[in-house]
């Protein structure tokens, strides 16, 4: 379980994220919604521990981030916007590579890594050195390493972001599973389809700030919209809101 | 925590080892440079004697007014001088003559009537390479003032004076230099420049690839975000720099030193270069690495690029070539000056080499404790560097 308390991080006199709190429950998917510079990233990265927040807390499990960093590291996996690999590495060794880190070895490290080859269908490249991979292997690797301990959290930003239709189909396939898994799942998104048909429970966050929270229902009801892209527009602020969000995140 | 260093050591040397490019820069390129300079080494060393050795030619005008005593002395120096029709003048100032030698009418018979009798010697210094002209004319010097003590010891004697007395000091000059002196000539003008280069080359790539690379290939969040503290990241990647540029230091310095003595005497002259230089140089050379890796990724991590790093870590190769070419050229006066990083070295290793192996523990402790002092106020300083948010948001 993720619990996000009144947390802040400014840039100046830019406020990136400013009060922003909500809840994580185990076992459901909560989306983070807002558009491009809403404080989307900065806040997963400050509930990752890779960004110190000027004030406010998270706390992964009960474990708080900026008290003990480690043990809150070691109970979530974190996909980031970036899907970078390396590629003078196969699949494999990338993923045992992160998994000792979680304090895995010998036989454990190895049961793990099939695991996640064989869960994430990785068997015909997990030997391969990844230099040439599609996005959508990339993504592969880069949501194994995330899993290979086996966390119980789980915070991914903007996942489906630059892929295939097949490649985000299987995405949010294992964003599914996850969640059937009985884990907790966090992720980033600005696709409102992508949010209305995963989220159990969506945050919407607009100029640092948390408009809303709820399932997506609630927040089609609260608005009297139909579909969630108007109820967004409407708990952004209208086409006003969207765009002074995108201007502060060029300021950022 | 020491697991974690060892997991991002081993992953950096596997992922390292396994880029060619890396290789050719960390490993191969810095053995060639070792390699060249032990070769080109004795070669020029036996090249420069050989050449004092060679007969030598020496085009004349006016050869008819010198007598035979003069031209026998001459040849007794391997001096042979050739009628040379034309302007002498403008053959030696165009450097197609090294030297030249116009002899005046009348030059016998002042010698013999006891008359001061002039010779013009006409040289360029620049004619047949770096060191050509200067062989000749060092060597024609040298025998005509033979000639002259010989002429001047004969009018004495026949004045029936002891000839001594125009010698009053008798100078009796003895090179000692042993082979590993002889060897360690030109060793004690190019090993220190090597320290500089190597260390800075061994360590350039890698430092690059662990730092600017992770953040180009969007690998570094990923690195971040896992239980890895910010000291054991950069003690984990220090590991992998630091064993990717020792080991071209080693080699280099073996490579040096096989060179040396592997070439066959005709080229060394038996002059070998002692073992213990290539110990003394990895001693003082590998915790200079230290302190060089650590500015190398202190500078790189804080670019977003590799291609940025490079441009960055510009300066760190010319900071490191200096003090090297400083330690060749002006050695250090006092022992203290030791405790400079990469001077210190560099000296010390030249001075190795110029007295054939001659260890100064002085100096090797104060340089080991240079670069020691210089590595850790640079780790005090990564460290502010290697802070999460910096790494993945400073360029």
């Amino acid at each position: 379980m993720i619990q996000v308390n009144d947390l802040k991080k400014h840039y100046g006199t830019i406020k990136a994220v400013d009060g922003v709190s909500f809840n994580c429950p185990d076992g459901q998917i909560t989306g983070l919604l807002g558009p491009n510079g809403a404080g989307k990233s900065t806040t997963l990265r400050m509930i990752a521990g890779l960004i110190k927040p000027m004030s406010g807390t998270v706390l992964i499990d009960g474990h708080d981030v900026a008290a003990d960093p480690q043990t809150a590291r070691a109970t979530i996996g974190v996909q980031s916007d970036m899907i970078g690999v390396y590629p003078r590495l196969t699949p494999r060794e990338q993923l045992r590579y992160y998994g000792c880190f979680y304090n895995l070895s010998g036989q454990k490290l190895e049961d793990r890594v099939n695991a996640v080859i064989k869960e994430f269908n990785m068997q015909e490249i997990a030997d391969r050195r990844a230099e040439g991979f599609s996005r959508g292997q990339r993504q592969k690797i880069v949501l194994g390493r995330a899993l290979v301990h086996d966390p119980r959290n789980i915070i991914m930003d903007e996942p489906t972001n630059g892929l295939d239709v097949m490649a985000v189909r299987e995405t949010r396939d294992t964003i599914r599973m996850f969640r059937d898994q009985g884990r907790c799942v966090l992720f980033s998104t600005h696709y409102m389809d992508e949010a209305e048909r995963l989220c159990d429970h969506i945050a919407i966050i607009v100029e640092g700030k948390i408009v809303a929270f709820g399932t997506p229902s609630e927040l089609k009801n609260r608005t009297g919209q139909s579909n969630l892209e108007d109820a967004f527009v409407v708990l952004a602020g209208g086409r006003e809101g969207l765009l002074r969000s995108e201007l502060s995140q060029q300021e950022v | 925590m020491l697991n974690r260093m060892i997991n991002i050591w081993r992953k950096e040397l596997m992922d390292s080892t396994r880029d060619r490019r890396a290789l050719r820069q960390s490993i191969l390129i810095p053995i060639i440079i070792g390699a060249f300079y032990a070769v080109f080494n004795p070669i020029l060393a036996s090249s420069i004697s050989a050449r004092a050795q060679d007969p030598v030619s020496i085009p004349v005008q006016g050869i008819e007014n010198v007598g035979q005593d003069f031209i026998q002395l001459l040849g007794q120096f391997d001096i042979t001088l050739e009628p040379y029709d034309g302007d002498l003048e403008a053959a030696v100032a165009s450097g197609d003559q090294e030297a030249g030698l116009i002899i005046p009418a009348g030059f016998s018979s002042s010698i013999e009537s006891e008359q001061p009798a002039s010779l013009t010697l006409l040289m360029n210094q620049t004619a047949g390479g770096p060191m050509g002209g200067s062989f000749s004319t060092e060597r024609l010097n040298l025998a005509i003032k033979t000639y002259n003590e010989q002429v001047a010891v004969a009018r004495v004697q026949q004045r029936d004076f002891d000839p001594s007395l125009l010698t009053p000091i008798n100078l009796d000059a003895r090179d000692l230099a042993s082979p590993e002196q002889l060897a360690g000539r030109f060793a004690a003008l190019m090993l220190p420049i090597l320290v500089g280069v190597i260390v800075v080359q061994g360590g350039l790539f890698i430092a690059i690839d662990v730092t600017a690379g992770e953040k180009e290939r969007g690998t570094l969040e990923a690195l971040l975000v896992t239980p890895a503290s910010d000291i054991e990241v950069l003690i984990g990647k220090l590991a992998a720099v630091f064993t990717l540029s020792g080991v071209p230091l080693v080699l280099t310095f073996l490579g040096f030193w096989l060179g040396s003595n592997l070439l066959p005497d005709s080229i060394s002259n038996g002059a070998v270069l002692p073992f213990s230089i290539v110990i003394v140089a990895v001693l003082v050379g590998l915790p200079l690495t230290l302190f060089i890796d650590m500015i190398l990724m202190i500078v790189s991590v804080r670019t977003k690029a590799f291609k940025d790093a490079q441009s960055a870590a510009t300066p760190v190769i010319f900071g490191c070539m200096i003090p090297g070419f400083a330690a060749a050229f002006i050695p250090p006066t006092s022992v203290a000056a030791h405790i400079i990083p990469i001077y210190g070295a560099a000296a010390v290793v030249g001075g190795m080499a110029t007295s054939g192996g001659v260890v100064n523990p002085t100096a090797i402790l104060l340089s080991v404790t240079g670069s020691l002092i210089g590595a850790a106020i640079a780790f005090v300083i990564a460290l502010r560097f290697f802070n999460r948010e910096r790494l993945l948001y400073s360029a």
